[in-house]
């Protein structure tokens, strides 16, 4: 725990902090890893987010985040019929992540209106904090609690060379890296947080790195 | 200047070092580690507490039950109770009850909370500081002071064990809730950094073992009454630790064993409604429909 808000807060729309208000904050996520309103969302429910999330109005709250309404937003409890007018289909399923899994997770494929395809794997640690564990089939950590970098590109030497050198120009400081990959040379998936929001111009220098698929900068959550 | 600590023992050596309360050292170690202006942490957190008076002040309007049926118009009898002839134990105990039962209303009817530390605890300390706002007079500043207090004593359960339900059972929610709360109340009307820990251990101790079983999954029984019974509760610790008595067991040895509980606790009973008042059968007949 980094910050007294992570114990005080979030505020938010009830009625649960690990089923409503993280679920709105994981959905929250999907959208910024869309980086566009998402059009379609297929969404696996695992463990206690499918046993009970109707009662904790788990479904609302992911779709809500999909939405781009922040947990206090008291339209969270009217997501599900608001997604249609926005322009957003969405499927439940039920889902098994595994033994590992966190009770209260989601993994979220979705579609967005311009047709970027991506998917993210979070888990709702409790308190309304989440952390992301999966994006596009990579592992990561993300906690939302710091502004972040999410960088798809080919697996090639001097990569995070080039990125923390584009930070340091800009004098954002960096908090946490990390690389994964499935195989050398292929793709690999880098996370920054950092203290700061990148700026725009970073971000522009950034995704011309040669290799980079894509660059997604997360906001830290509400 | 390193104001990291996760353990209560760290963060006494520290309030006695430095001469400062646990929420003057709260503070400091936030800007510390979030470079965020103190004023702005302290402003954000001033406005936390205003959500809760709200939520308090809503909660104790609503007439109507809930959309499953499980709760709504309780805060309301409480209040009407205490303000009836003779009270049992006086009208700010119940008053206390009434309060933490209008956060859990409210947040069961699609309202607005702030969780403390988790939505399902949320009515516990904001029931207590509302009470001592009305029994001692205290300012909003002191009172979200008293908030820092609450939330340094929670950093320490976070960095041991958990706050979910679904990870530790209800001890890990309302019981934390009620041991940060004992703590503020304790820093709030006077006392040491070391009595606030000691009311923290003596709230915790006496939730050990709390399990989540809410009927139907709803976050309402018994979590509503819950959370007013254990504002209280933060009361009786607050006044041991005021009181000079000193807990055999530390807080953090207590934090040790509610996260060793947590873990032996049968997966039935927490938060899975499988078992315990969701699984009988009155509870049974409130089951939602899953999502999937």
């Amino acid at each position: 725990m980094d910050s007294v808000f992570e114990i005080i807060g979030p505020a938010m729309i009830g009625p649960s902090s690990s089923h409503t208000a993280g679920a709105v904050r994981i959905g929250l996520m999907g959208r910024a890893l869309l980086n566009a309103p998402p059009a379609q969302a297929k969404i696996g429910l695992h463990g206690s987010f499918a046993s009970t999330g109707a009662g904790h109005a788990t479904d609302r709250g992911l779709v809500a985040g999909l939405l781009g309404f922040a947990p206090d937003d008291e339209r969270v409890k009217d997501s599900l019929q608001l997604a249609p007018d926005a322009g957003l289909s969405v499927q439940f399923f039920k889902t098994d992540l595994g033994e590992q899994a966190h009770p209260n997770s989601a993994r979220l494929d979705l579609v967005a209106s311009g047709g970027g395809v991506h998917n993210l794997t979070a888990s709702s640690i409790g308190g309304g904090n989440i952390e992301v564990i999966g994006i596009d089939e990579f592992p990561v950590s993300i906690t939302g609690m710091l502004d972040a970098l999410i960088m798809h590109h080919v697996d090639q030497a001097g990569f995070l060379a080039k990125v923390t050198a584009v930070l340091a120009c800009v004098a954002i400081n960096i908090a946490t890296i990390r690389t994964s990959r499935h195989h050398r040379g292929e793709n690999a998936l880098t996370v920054i947080e950092t203290d700061t929001p990148a700026p725009a111009c970073a971000r522009e220098v950034l995704q011309s790195i040669t290799g980079v698929q894509y660059l997604r900068a997360i906001p830290r959550l509400p | 200047m390193n104001l990291n600590y996760s353990t209560a023992g760290e963060l006494l050596t520290l309030c006695a070092e430095r001469r400062q309360s646990i929420a003057e050292i709260t503070l400091a170690r936030e800007n510390n580690a979030t470079l965020e202006p103190t004023e702005r942490i302290f402003a954000r957190m001033r406005d936390y507490y205003g959500l809760m008076r709200d939520s308090i002040r809503k909660g104790l309007e609503i007439e109507s039950p809930s959309s499953s049926g499980l709760s709504g118009g309780d805060a309301r009898k409480l209040k009407n109770y205490a303000a009836s002839a003779s009270p049992l134990l006086g009208a700010q105990f119940v008053k206390t009850m009434a309060y933490g039962v209008a956060v859990l209303e409210n947040n069961a009817s699609f309202g607005r909370i702030v969780a403390t530390p988790t939505a399902g605890s949320s009515g516990v300390t904001p029931a207590c500081l509302f009470s001592l706002e009305e029994t001692h007079h205290l300012t909003i500043d002191q009172l979200t002071m008293a908030l820092f207090t609450a939330a340094g004593i929670g950093h320490i359960i976070g960095a041991t064990a958990c706050f979910s339900g679904a990870q530790g059972g209800c001890q890990a929610e309302v019981g934390s809730a009620s041991c940060m709360a004992a703590a503020a109340i304790v820093e709030a009307t006077g006392g040491t950094p070391a009595q606030a820990v000691e009311a923290a251990a003596f709230a915790l101790m006496n939730t050990l073992g709390l399990v989540c079983d809410p009927v139907g999954g709803y976050v309402e029984v018994p979590c509503v009454n819950r959370n007013g019974m254990y504002a209280v509760h933060s009361f009786l610790a607050a006044s041991m630790g005021l009181a000079g008595m000193n807990s055999r067991i530390p807080l953090d040895d207590v934090v040790l064993a509610m996260r060793d509980i947590g873990r032996r606790m049968p997966r039935a009973l927490k938060e899975t409604g499988e078992g315990g008042l969701a699984s009988t059968s009155s509870g049974r007949q409130y089951r939602p429909k899953p999502i999937v």
